[in-house]
């Protein structure tokens, strides 16, 4: 219960008092709230009671219902009516049993007769409809994703078939987070930060130059969970590492290497501290960072927000990522109070990039394109338009699509335009887009039961068509 | 065994933190949700997702709640719908707990309706994070520590609001 602080007790204050009352029955939920609260509870406890109830107790449990039975025997031998329930109650187990084994081969025969019918080979099928968490094609054919367990995979039949090639990670205990970056159809690193039940956090490094076969492994100790890896060569690439130390305040280290991933570098960090307002030369430990935007070996962008307390940040580095320095960023005024969430730059050339930047309102939820043509120095808002800036992708400086998961908005002419889709196919819930040229892309979605989907399309968004993939 | 005995020890500490944070992380939910039924939901979300984190005992209470808070705020960013103005008891029902509770005669029932509507208009032009405050404190009962983590505010810049909107509300009871 909350400290009644407001006003002072007494007589003097007796209409302070009665305004706290009125609130009160103003914005009473006559138990609503409790009730809501005890149907979530009983949610969880059916989720848990479902986790208790896994595999791994099998056999426990069924050494519990092997103890009843015997029991219930002895019962049976002397209490007749007992003997006729349980005679049902068995024949209606045999039924059941009966019917569970048929749905299951039925279920089987199909699973099979489709693996058969959307495979080219005879192997087998581990993970089909797996769900896919990101995906990134290089072109129409080729391209690499993450599932939402984890895995790496790889296709070179547009998402078809897609093969299994995660690195042997260590089983640890704890959490486990996987980012990556997908360079070419070779060459490509992940990384995967275990975070140990004491909160401390081992990150390893996995490079292939030839996709995936082969991984090279090294080991970063006592650093934050990896965000995300990024580069802009073979050679050259940075990781921003981060942990959130309060609600919307970040530490953040960035790691760069100039050997391929070999050896890693704590170049800069964002420490924590009392004020949002960092020294000279450094992230700010307030707000979210949402990444890194590297257009060469020396020149970057870091991005982030405070979501709610309405401000993006912009920083520059102009040595690799070592100092940082705000830049000014544009905000028309209705803006500055809505929660806002950024993605970081994309630069076509040394000259030309993206921002995209979310802005969620009382009523709405926008995303606008903000562009550059000087190389960061400046940036203009383009077209806002009703979409999310996760659920949004560029392919140049003129090709982008936006989607508040149903509906689809494409522009041709860098954000300035954009044309309104409904598609169909099954276009629903998606949370990510990939496009690979001004007409081929693909989606991450799922059914209203929640099944995963992948769908492509090959006429800029119009039509899509799920692929019934599979991982082998 | 052990195995199951290490989950039931996790479910005993997924309940205590339910029953410490559910309140205020439903109450975030509400602030950002238009209907019972999507707050209910995101709250499921959240503490299913600490349930999966499979250990957040490392973590202090005020990180825990922290973190609670962010995981709501990451879902509200994933799906966010339109953010509703806190709702109200319509005035008709306020009036008439207010005759039951207060004992009125029918004039002094005439001046606190009068009182009341007064009342609702100017909450009605309150700033929503003014309106949030407010539904926070005195409906969801939070503390201002718990309102300044879920509006991401500075737990005295959340007092100082939270006093001078019902300073320039009591205005409205100083002028009956």
């Amino acid at each position: 219960m909350a400290d009644s602080e407001e006003f002072p007790s007494g007589n003097a204050d007796e209409r302070g008092q009665r305004l706290i009352r009125d609130l009160r029955r103003m914005y009473h939920s006559e138990g609503e709230a409790a009730q809501r609260l005890a149907r979530v509870r009983e949610r969880l406890e059916e989720s848990s009671t479902r986790m208790l109830n896994n595999p791994a107790n099998t056999p426990q449990q069924q050494g519990m219902l092997s103890t009843q039975r015997e029991g219930s025997d002895m019962v049976n031998d002397t209490r007749s009516s007992f003997s006729e329930r349980r005679t049902w109650q068995q024949r209606m187990g045999i039924i059941a049993a009966v019917l569970v084994v048929t749905l299951l081969v039925g279920s089987l025969l199909v699973v099979l007769a489709r693996a058969r019918q959307n495979s080219s080979n005879t192997s087998g099928i581990a993970r089909q409809f797996e769900a896919l968490s990101s995906i990134h094609m290089l072109d129409a054919q080729t391209g690499w994703a993450l599932t939402a367990k984890g895995h790496v995979i790889r296709t070179a039949d547009g998402g078809i078939h897609w093969q299994n090639v995660t690195p042997q990670y260590p089983s640890t205990a704890g959490q486990q987070k996987v980012v990556a970056e997908f360079f070419t159809f070779s060459i490509a690193w992940i990384a995967v930060s275990h975070i140990a039940a004491d909160g401390t956090t081992t990150v390893l490094v996995y490079r292939t130059a030839d996709g995936g076969q082969t991984w090279q492994e090294m080991t970063i100790r006592q650093i934050s969970p990896i965000f995300q890896v990024t580069f802009v060569d073979a050679q050259h690439g940075w990781m921003l590492s981060k942990q959130v130390d309060l609600a919307s305040a970040e530490t953040v280290n960035i790691l760069r290497t100039t050997d391929g991933g070999k050896t890693w570098t704590v170049v800069s960090s964002a420490l924590a501290s009392s004020t949002d307002t960092p020294p000279s030369g450094q992230l700010p430990f307030g707000g979210d960072k949402a990444g890194l935007g590297l257009v060469d070996t020396m020149t970057g962008w870091t991005t982030g927000s405070s979501p709610l307390n309405g401000y993006v940040f912009l920083y520059v580095t102009h040595d690799g990522g070592a100092t940082w320095n705000r830049q000014t960023f544009p905000f028309s005024p209705d803006k500055a109070s809505t929660q806002i969430a950024t993605r970081p730059p994309r630069f076509f050339t040394a000259t030309d990039g993206i921002l995209p930047v979310s802005f969620v309102t009382e009523n709405a939820t926008s995303l606008d394109f903000y562009v550059t043509h000087d190389g960061g120095a400046s940036w203009t808002s383009t077209t806002p338009v009703a979409a999310l800036a996760a659920v949004s992708g560029v392919i140049d400086m003129n090709h982008g699509w936006a989607s508040d998961g149903t509906l689809l908005y494409v522009s041709s002419d860098g954000g300035q335009t954009w044309t309104k889709l409904s598609p169909a196919g099954g276009f629903q819930h998606v949370t990510r887009l990939d496009f690979v040229s001004s007409n081929v892309g693909w989606a991450i979605g799922a059914t209203d039961s929640h099944v995963p989907t992948l769908l492509k399309t090959v006429d800029s968004g119009q039509t899509w068509t799920a692929i019934p993939y599979t991982i082998s | 065994m052990q195995q199951q005995d290490e989950r039931e020890q996790h479910y005993s500490s997924d309940n205590a933190l339910y029953d410490r944070y559910a309140a205020s992380i439903f109450a975030y939910a509400r602030m950002h949700r238009a209907s019972w039924e999507d707050a209910e939901d995101l709250t499921f979300e959240v503490f299913l997702a600490a349930w999966e984190h499979n250990n957040l005992s490392w973590l202090t209470d005020k990180q825990k709640f922290v973190w609670l808070r962010r995981v709501a705020h990451n879902k509200l960013v994933d799906h966010y719908r339109n953010s509703p103005r806190p709702p109200v008891v319509p005035l008709e029902q306020v009036v008439e707990t207010v005759y039951h509770d207060e004992a009125l005669t029918p004039e002094q029932l005439a001046l606190r309706r009068e009182e009341l509507e007064w009342l609702y208009k100017a909450v009605g032009k309150l700033s929503l994070l003014q309106q949030q405050v407010l539904r926070l404190r005195f409906s969801d009962d939070l503390r201002f520590a718990e309102i300044a983590i879920l509006l991401n505010k500075d737990e005295a810049a959340v007092r100082k609001l939270c006093s001078r909107t019902l300073a320039r509300l009591r205005t409205i009871y100083d002028q009956q």
